[in-house]
């Protein structure tokens, strides 16, 4: 792994799990949907397979959880959608995001 | 019948299996499906499902190994980072031996160290003589010293080696001089 893809990787690995679960608090999205806007977004394009595992805990965690849709063409869909507990989390991380970005941004000088 | 795009779907799947063969049964079958999932729904609305859109659907889910190292790091059980000191084992007989594991080496090792105890007993009565030992050894030694008529306390072992080195020149010296 390149120095670029470690640190991307790094940074990545504490916050896109509440990148999931934001997609998903604006509207219920299948796999493949919720796995490319992920994907496109965070410049993730040839790892979107990595994201199934996070999917998978996430839903073990009870923070998300799924439903069988029938599609108008191919297969049926399994569509996530956020549960209370993901919710919670959510706003959590909203409110700790905000301190933590800000301290980060204070010490880097990359201030707005 | 398999078509040329079916065996590229195949193959890839079974990197994964393989790559995935220490994951526990549940979680392996669990990211399969997802990942078989994903590609026929893609595959569906692509449309004409060639085999060069195959492979870019292939690219972007990444290599297997990154896939199976991401699913690595999604452990919320703390039993499951504790696994890989274990693998050594497991190589032959995959997921189902390892949690068993641990239990065994804990097992002999209660009762063996009732068992040690008399040992502990011994060990330590004789460290106890030698340190006696030791004390009088040092004790008649030093007395020895005291009584060398020269004054010179000279330890008996170094001096055999000092006199090897030093009598062979003076001996060339006698035969050379006169």
């Amino acid at each position: 792994m390149s120095d670029d893809a470690a640190l991307t990787t790094a940074l990545r690995r504490g916050t896109i799990e509440y990148c999931v679960l934001a997609l998903l608090d604006k509207r219920e999205l299948y796999g493949v949907e919720l796995v490319q806007q992920l994907s496109t977004s965070l410049a993730m394009t040839t790892s979107e397979g990595t994201m199934y595992p996070l999917l998978s805990r996430l839903r073990r965690n009870g923070r998300i959880a799924t439903t069988w849709r029938e599609a108008p063409a191919g297969p049926p869909r399994r569509y996530y959608t956020l549960t209370p507990d993901g919710e919670a989390a959510l706003a959590h991380f909203r409110t700790e995001w905000v301190v933590f970005r800000s301290g980060v941004d204070r010490i880097l000088g990359t201030e707005l | 019948m398999m078509t040329q795009t079916d065996h590229l779907i195949a193959a890839y799947l079974a990197r994964v299996e393989r790559a995935a063969s220490h994951l526990p049964t549940g979680r392996r079958e669990e990211l399969l499906g997802d990942l078989r999932e994903h590609i026929e729904i893609v595959r569906a609305e692509s449309g004409t499902g060639t085999e060069a859109e195959i492979r870019t659907i292939l690219d972007r889910l990444g290599d297997p190994e990154s896939i199976v190292a991401a699913a690595d790091t999604q452990t919320d059980l703390p039993r499951v980072p504790a696994a890989p000191p274990t693998p050594p084992p497991p190589t032959a007989a995959p997921p189902m031996a390892a949690p068993p594991m641990p239990a065994p080496p804990f097992a002999p090792a209660r009762p063996a160290t009732p068992s040690l105890r008399p040992l502990w007993f011994i060990l330590g009565g004789l460290a106890v003589l030698g340190v006696l030992v030791l004390c009088l050894g040092t004790l008649f030694l030093s007395r020895d010293g005291e009584s060398l008529p020269n004054g010179e306390y000279l330890p008996p072992p170094p001096a055999p080696t000092e006199r090897i080195t030093t009598t062979p020149p003076t001996a060339t010296t006698a035969t050379v001089g006169p």
